[in-house]
């Protein structure tokens, strides 16, 4: 508990009375240092009883992307039977996030405030060290418990950074379906079951005979491919790097509304083609938190398994994976960007 | 900002200057700035815009200067001068409200308003104005908490605000009773006018008695316990020599009473004593009064003294108001004086003794003579408060007698005496007051000061005998309302104002009863100043030192504070930092204490100490963070 400047000058307020009713004897400055004494006690004992009984629970209902704007869902709960909470601050310890306010907490109930936040760097956070504080009922104590919050928040790259590029490969043709002399209707083939794939397209015949899921593929239905290779080997710049990594989310977020189906081609990981915005959520959750590797022992190689289009972004010039270029579309220089 | 918060703060103004106004001792003149209040809260009420700061600056300078003006010329008190003074800045800062730091301005104002007049007024008034003061400030900083954090009003604060205050209203009186005492402070004077009286000093001159008959001012309340019967003579003063103008006492010789748990001027049985709890209103005369005899006398942290009548003194004027109890018997003093003190007559009384003669047989018994003369006195003068001036070179008593026949009680009651004297009985004049009105709503009696009264004790068979040959008059009656009122003042003026380490060692046996506490009955609270004094003493130095320390350490940056707090910290855990030791040095003997952050905080304190730049915003958040993780590493 901390006096604020208004408080050390009602506790010297308090003591000149206490030495004037001692001086003079008068009853009626007795009263008046009680007064001032019991308004002291209370802001002390108030502000414990306000603080007590208090449950701060922290919450993502939206995703997070660095350098935007998001939401963090403050809940505040008070557990205490009768007595309602007012005046309180919900700080976090670092300053990402803006402070939550409320002005009343009844009891035995919860009040949800969501809080704008803005995280600089992709990432994962914990959420970490939050401060409950209150000045209630008056001005001169403020109390501040410290309330540490396990799990935390996931933070997606950047998206949208790489617009002008985007348009380009979009120019090039990139959102022509892929070329097929067949009619629309026209049955293609029978293959594996993969992630992203119509249930109503099973091929029950075959799948029983092969014990695998398969379905059926029409011309119509020959998906749009887009493999991004990004370069992760050992970057030299991280600024680089960085960008290369929203590029990479970008990219994946552009063409997967446009009905592309996207593989995400790392060091190390690999997410196989896919759509929809669940996908999405799968290759932002690695480029979340991808970081630099030393060697490149990618289970899946782009350059052994073309298929559809692919980007390759690349960390530098001298990158070892300048050997996917002859098999990529279009190759993005991070240091460029 | 909410009109709420505006009001609020227009009432506790308002109360701040209602309290000095009420208790009657300021220069109406001085504090008739006031008005200006009313119309700078009304402009600040319906948002009109504030003066200027050169115009409030201006006349905060004039203010000044009258008040210098005020306290060394116009009320010739720095105390009153100050009350006009703070009325005036509360009228000059109702034109100057932006901030919520100026409404708090105005509650210090207002508080400070209030201490002024609780030492100008016991006023039941200030206790009202008291009550309104405590609840619109727990409303008013609950509602400036709000305003500080900057945001709108928007919860219900109704309830809130009515328990804090009723709590703060309990806590006040429970620290109110709790809190140690002292009888008549230290170095104070009271600020407060007594009740002006006359008759009750060493020299009273004749028909000074006639100005208070008309005063309706409550001055004494009591309860009685014992048999007696009225009316009641509240015996004050007794004046043994005339010289035709004035009474005078000129057998005083004041001894000191010894006390044990009372003042004993007798022997007596408690039990068969009348005991008179007495409450007296502030007077100005040193004097007490009781019913005649008055045997012994109960009061806390007084001194007491005696003259040869057994009139009783303090050692000093009743600035406050006075409790005590007196206890009474009821059988006739026995003379032990010189007859010649109380047979002093002036000159030119030969008519009167010519009267007197005449009243008298020769062979009467003493008690017979006194009788005649007070039965001639009762049934042939007009009792009136409407005398005229004697004619010149008559006496007044002459007047009275032989002339207008028309007087009040000193008349009746000197006349009686030289008629005494002049037939050779001692007897003497006695001043203070007669009768009481009984207040059905709290059960005690009150005497006014318009019951003063004087009458005759005169020696018969070796004892004082009390005579009044004033024929009685019936006085005014309070009505029902004022009784009601006079009953709260009695209860204010009881267990406020006079509330004292007496009443406090009662509760505490009160509530030590059930218990059986040995110690409580014993208790000492009389000791419990000395022991104040030595905390007070030792906080004041306590808050000397830290206050030296705080402006030692100003002389640095924030930044360098920052860090001699550190070194501190890593002193007291009992590691060895001199003063030559470097930042560096420092971090490399905190090693083993595993402190994760002190590698940061020095980084950070190198870089801003000597690198040129100031520490703003989040790095400096973050080095107090840092600081307080470190006390807690270490801590722990």
């Amino acid at each position: 508990m901390k006096p604020s400047r208004e408080g050390k000058r009602f506790i010297l307020s308090i003591f000149l009375i206490a030495v004037a009713a001692l001086n003079t004897g008068n009853n009626l400055i007795y009263l008046i240092f009680s007064m001032m004494l019991s308004i002291f006690i209370l802001s002390v004992i108030i502000l414990m009883i306000n603080m007590n009984g208090l449950v701060l629970e922290v919450s993502q209902s939206q995703p997070l992307f660095a350098n935007s704007r998001g939401t963090l869902d403050i809940t505040l709960s008070n557990l205490k039977k009768k007595i309602p909470s007012y005046s309180i601050k919900v700080r976090m310890s670092d300053e990402n996030m803006r402070e939550a306010y409320f002005q009343e907490v009844p009891h035995v109930s919860s009040v949800s405030d969501p809080v704008p936040v803005v995280y600089k760097k992709r990432g994962m956070y914990g959420y970490g060290d939050f401060f409950i504080e209150s000045s209630f009922p008056f001005v001169f104590f403020s109390k501040k418990i410290l309330s540490k919050i396990t799990g935390g928040v996931i933070v997606y790259p950047e998206i949208g950074v790489s617009d002008k590029i985007i348009s380009e490969m979009i120019r090039e043709g990139y959102e022509k379906p892929a070329s097929s002399t067949r009619k629309a209707d026209e049955f293609a083939m029978i293959r594996e079951f993969r992630y992203g794939d119509d249930w109503r397209k099973i091929h029950w015949k075959a799948s029983a005979k092969t014990a695998k899921m398969m379905v059926m593929e029409y011309a119509v239905d020959e998906p749009r491919k887009l493999t991004v290779i990004l370069d992760n080997l050992m970057p030299s710049d991280p600024e680089s790097f960085e960008k290369a990594v929203s590029m990479a989310a970008s990219i994946s977020d552009r063409f997967l509304n446009e009905g592309f189906f996207i593989r995400l081609i790392t060091c190390r990981k690999v997410i196989p083609f896919g759509s929809g915005r669940e996908h999405l959520f799968k290759i932002l959750d690695i480029l979340a938190v991808i970081e630099g590797q030393n060697s490149w022992e990618c289970p899946l190689s782009a350059e052994t398994e073309p298929e559809g289009l692919t980007v390759l972004i690349l960390n530098s010039e001298h990158s070892p994976l300048k050997k996917f270029i002859s098999v990529s579309n279009t190759v993005i220089y991070a240091a460029t960007l | 900002m909410p009109l709420l918060y505006k009001i609020l703060t227009f009432v506790l103004s308002f109360t701040g200057c209602i309290s000095l106004l009420i208790s009657g001792e300021i220069n109406y003149l001085m504090s008739s700035t006031v008005t200006g209040l009313f119309i700078g809260y009304y402009r600040f009420l319906k948002g009109m815009p504030q003066a200027p700061k050169w115009t409030i600056g201006g006349f905060s300078v004039f203010t000044l200067l009258v008040f210098i003006i005020d306290s060394l010329i116009i009320s010739d008190d720095y105390f009153t001068a100050v009350a006009h003074l703070t009325i005036t800045f509360q009228a000059i800062k109702s034109f100057d409200l932006k901030e919520p730091w100026d409404h708090l301005q105005v509650y210090f104002m207002s508080l400070l308003q209030l201490i002024v007049a609780s030492e100008l007024t016991y006023s039941i008034a200030f206790g009202f104005m008291f009550i309104l003061f405590l609840v619109t400030l727990v409303a008013a900083i609950v509602v400036a908490h709000f305003m500080k954090e900057g945001i709108a009003l928007k919860v219900d604060i109704k309830k809130p605000v009515t328990y804090i205050s009723l709590m703060t209203l309990i806590i006040t009186i429970i620290l109110f009773i709790s809190a140690p005492r002292v009888s008549h402070g230290i170095w104070g004077k009271t600020h407060k006018k007594s009740v002006r009286t006359v008759g009750f000093s060493e020299r009273v001159d004749f028909g000074s008695f006639g100005v208070l008959k008309l005063d309706p001012t409550v001055i004494m309340r009591f309860e009685i316990n014992g048999d007696v019967k009225p009316p009641y003579y509240w015996r004050g003063l007794t004046l043994n020599y005339f010289d035709g103008i004035s009474w005078k006492n000129t057998l005083e010789k004041k001894e000191k009473i010894k006390k044990g748990d009372k003042f004993i001027l007798r022997p007596f049985q408690e039990d068969k004593a009348i005991s008179q709890k007495i409450f007296l209103e502030p007077m100005d005369t040193d004097v007490i009064f009781g019913l005649s005899e008055i045997v012994a006398v109960e009061s806390v942290g007084i001194i007491l003294f005696m003259d040869r009548a057994k009139s009783l003194f303090l050692p000093f004027k009743k600035g406050k108001q006075f409790n005590y109890i007196a206890y009474s018997t009821s059988g006739l003093k026995p003379f032990r004086d010189d007859a010649t003190d109380y047979l002093q007559l002036p000159a030119g009384v030969e008519r009167i003794s010519r009267l007197a003669k005449n009243l008298i047989d020769k062979n009467d018994r003493d008690l017979q003579k006194a009788m005649k003369i007070e039965k001639y006195l009762r049934e042939n003068y007009t009792y009136s408060l409407s005398v005229s001036q004697p004619p010149p070179g008559m006496s007044p008593v002459e007047d009275f007698l032989f002339s207008s026949k028309r007087g009040y009680c000193e008349h009746y009651a000197t006349a009686m005496v030289l008629m005494l004297r002049s037939i050779g009985i001692p007897a003497r004049i006695v001043t203070g007051f007669l009768g009481g009105e009984l207040n059905d709503y709290g059960g005690y009696m009150i005497v006014r000061q318009s019951d003063a009264h004087s009458w005759v004790e005169a020696v018969i068979d070796k004892k004082w005998e009390l005579f009044d040959p004033t024929p009685s008059v019936s006085g005014g009656h309070f009505s029902g309302y004022a009784l009601f009122l006079d009953m709260l003042k009695m209860k204010w003026n009881r267990y406020v104002v006079a509330f004292s380490v007496n009443d406090q060692r009662e509760i505490i046996k009160t509530f030590s009863l059930p218990f059986r506490l040995r110690f409580a009955t014993s208790l000492r609270l009389k000791e419990l100043p000395a022991v104040i004094y030595v905390i007070l003493f030792v906080t004041a130095i306590v808050i000397t030192i830290f206050l030296l320390r705080k402006v030692r350490f100003r002389r640095y940056e924030f930044v360098t504070q920052q860090y001699i707090r550190l070194r501190n910290h890593i002193r007291k855990k009992g590691i060895e930092i001199t003063p030559s030791l470097t930042p560096s040095e420092i971090k490399r003997k905190v090693h083993n204490l595993h402190t994760d952050s002190i590698e940061e905080f020095i980084s950070l304190y190198e870089e801003h100490r000597f690198g040129g730049r100031d520490m703003i915003g989040k790095e400096r958040a973050r080095y107090q963070m840092l600081l307080k993780e470190i006390k807690r590493q270490i801590k722990s």
